[in-house]
């Protein structure tokens, strides 16, 4: 009964689906070059880092945790994936399986961390941040390593103008964590805790598996994130993806995921990251200054939360 | 069961840690403590605002091949990022503590910086800043090494209008707002207002330094004026991402760049990039070990060095350090 409920608000991303109709509008006025085929390529591109880890930290948020380690996990994944392509010459393919892999496992030691010894998300994965910053300068001693195979270029590569693998990653990934978040009973279970934890333990839910797998999730997204980054820039740097976590937490939260847990879908996630990407791409476009565009940035995130609140107090009414 | 494994895992990652802090500055107090042992080889500290950029390395290349030559012992030490200025002020403040014998500098945030330069100046020891074009508000600096960067930035002007004729739309992918953005722009725009009416710059966003945000900048720039004819990134790694936007939107721009770094050579021999500026990495290390020799030997110094700066291209691209990965 209770997850029916939920269901039903979850159509709550209409409005900034709206939202980003206006933008797109507003956008469409003032700059000729906005809606072009070859523009909205460029956007889906300049997107696919956040997409693809605001989707990992959908599950951690809806959960009620945060995972702050995402950045630093792009960074010392594409070092990783790097140092196995071209300084021990392993195949591409096995590179890319082997550095998603590590990716997760670093999701992995997160998830213990939190469920093993109860700490609180905030600190376990701000210092997994520190650890794997560290770990992304120390591996290559603060070289970035540049020119990749032709073949893992061919990821971010474009054909007839349009970067097919690149947006098919996203299609998968859009998919099948959809599917898991909506049909399955994983999916399930994730609405629960973040919905009453204490309820859901009680109730049977293996509170703490469930967590733990939701990082190793968050980790698996960095990976695929990380070849889709290093790819498209043709290096890995250590400091690649500084920042990430928190245009991946903006989009989560623009998109009408509740930072307490239980309550969000994927879709307004998606289209949290679009209005992000969307914005700079427009400011860029009407050639405004950083710092107004900065505030810009700031002020629809604040707006955005403010808008939500005020939608679950009305709905709380009724 | 479960909760064995996990504190397995955490202590191993302890250690691992502690393993990798070895290189970095865990391990500096305890080669501090080697040094006093090591008898009256006087030591030089620099503090550059990160270890990573290719910049910084070259001028520790040359404060360490100036200080081999003169018997001096070279001590490095940065912040992890570029904008901790917080820790540069901590580590100079070590450094101080440690006793030694000068400091080469460059500061992330030349306010934050002034107060540890001032305990610097109480405890006699002198220092030489780097890289920093104004001079500190306060605290005594006895050397500014520097390049002109607003001259340089002039020059780019001059090789684009000689490479490309002087009728040009230019788009310029910006730094964080700092001393670096407004010099290295206005150096070129200036010029061009100036000598070439005709260049115009007709779009000009923020990629913070990073090659990704470089890149995304200069496609949506690029995307709204498909008529640009150069984009002038205000540092390699930007101009480097700018590079791969044009090659993706199929546009003929010509990017040029400025830093110098190996990576950046490398790209100009390659065929990407068109140009760079040579900031004299290695030359403003060892300047900087000459003035603090002089210092200590009691000599009399200018207060600014200027380094001398230089387009780098395809004619003379093997004169300078390259390397493509």
């Amino acid at each position: 009964m209770k997850i029916k409920a939920k269901e039903k608000k979850g159509t709550s991303y209409v409005g900034i689906l709206i939202a980003l109709l206006i933008l797109c509008i507003v956008l469409s006025i003032t700059s000729g070059s906005f809606l072009t085929a070859s523009n909205l390529l460029n956007v889906s591109q300049q997107i696919s880092t956040n997409f693809l880890i605001a989707i990992g930290m959908t599950f951690i948020i809806l959960l009620g945790g945060i995972d702050l380690s995402v950045g630093s996990i792009i960074a010392v994944t594409g070092l990783m994936m790097g140092l196995m392509m071209k300084s021990w010459n392993m195949p591409v393919l096995v590179s890319l399986l082997l550095g998603v892999v590590f990716a997760s496992v670093i999701g992995l030691v997160t998830g213990l961390l939190i469920t093993g010894f109860d700490l609180p998300p905030f600190i376990a994965t701000l210092g997994m941040m520190s650890i794997a910053r560290g770990a992304a300068y120390t591996i290559t001693e603060g070289q970035p390593i540049y020119t990749f195979p032709e073949g893992f270029l061919a990821i971010t590569g474009r054909y007839g103008g349009i970067p097919i693998v690149t947006i098919l990653i996203m299609a998968v990934m859009f998919a099948i964590a959809a599917y898991v978040l909506k049909y399955t009973k994983y999916g399930r279970y994730i609405y629960a805790i973040g919905g009453n934890k204490n309820c859901a333990k009680l109730s049977g839910i293996h509170v703490k598996k469930i967590e733990c797998i939701a990082y190793v999730i968050s980790g698996f997204c960095c990976g695929v994130a990380a070849i889709v980054l290093t790819s498209r820039l043709d290096s890995a740097v250590p400091t690649n993806a500084d920042g990430a976590e928190l245009d991946a937490i903006a989009a989560v939260v623009i998109g009408g995921t509740s930072m307490n847990g239980g309550e969000g879908t994927l879709a307004g996630t998606i289209i949290g990251t679009l209005i992000i990407g969307i914005v700079a791409n427009g400011l860029n476009l009407l050639n405004v200054p950083q710092g107004a565009q900065r505030m810009v940035k700031g002020g629809i995130i604040v707006l955005a939360v403010i808008v939500d609140v005020l939608r679950r107090k009305r709905s709380q009414k009724a | 069961m479960k909760k064995l494994v996990a504190l397995m895992l955490a202590a191993s990652m302890v250690f691992t840690l502690a393993a990798c802090g070895g290189g970095g500055s865990d391990g500096e107090p305890a080669s501090a403590d080697d040094k006093s042992e090591e008898g009256n080889k006087k030591t030089i500290a620099l503090v550059p605002p990160a270890m990573i950029s290719p910049y910084y390395k070259s001028v520790i290349s040359g404060a360490e091949e100036a200080c081999e030559e003169m018997g001096y012992e070279l001590k490095t030490l940065a912040p992890e990022s570029e904008s901790d200025y917080a820790s540069q002020v901590q580590i100079v403040e070590d450094m101080i503590t440690q006793k030694v014998d000068g400091i080469i500098l460059c500061a992330i945030n030349s306010d934050a910086i002034v107060a540890a330069v001032k305990k610097a100046n109480e405890a006699d020891i002198p220092v030489i800043m780097f890289n920093t074009q104004n001079e500190l508000a306060g605290g005594e600096v006895a050397c500014y090494v520097r390049y002109d960067q607003y001259e340089a930035g002039g020059k780019v002007c001059d090789f684009v209008s000689e490479q490309f004729g002087d009728d040009l739309k230019v788009a310029i992918v910006e730094g964080l707002p700092s001393d670096h953005t407004t010099e290295r722009m206005g150096g070129f725009i200036d010029k061009a207002e100036k000598n070439y009416p005709n260049i115009k710059v007709v779009a000009s966003q923020a990629g913070d330094w990073e090659r990704e945000k470089g890149m995304n900048a200069a496609a949506n720039m690029l995307q709204a004026n498909p008529d640009i004819d150069v984009i002038f990134a205000l540092c390699d790694e930007m101009g480097l991402g700018a590079v791969q936007a044009v090659k993706e939107a199929g546009s003929d721009a010509k990017v040029v760049s400025f830093d110098g770094n190996p990576n950046a050579v490398a790209s100009i021999q390659a065929g990407g990039l068109v140009s760079t500026v040579s900031i004299g990495g290695p030359g403003t290390g060892v300047k900087c070990v000459e003035s603090l020799d002089k210092i200590l030997n009691g000599e009399e110094i200018e207060k600014i060095e200027n380094v001398d700066t230089e387009i780098i291209w395809k004619e003379n691209a093997d004169q300078f350090p390259s390397e493509s990965d």
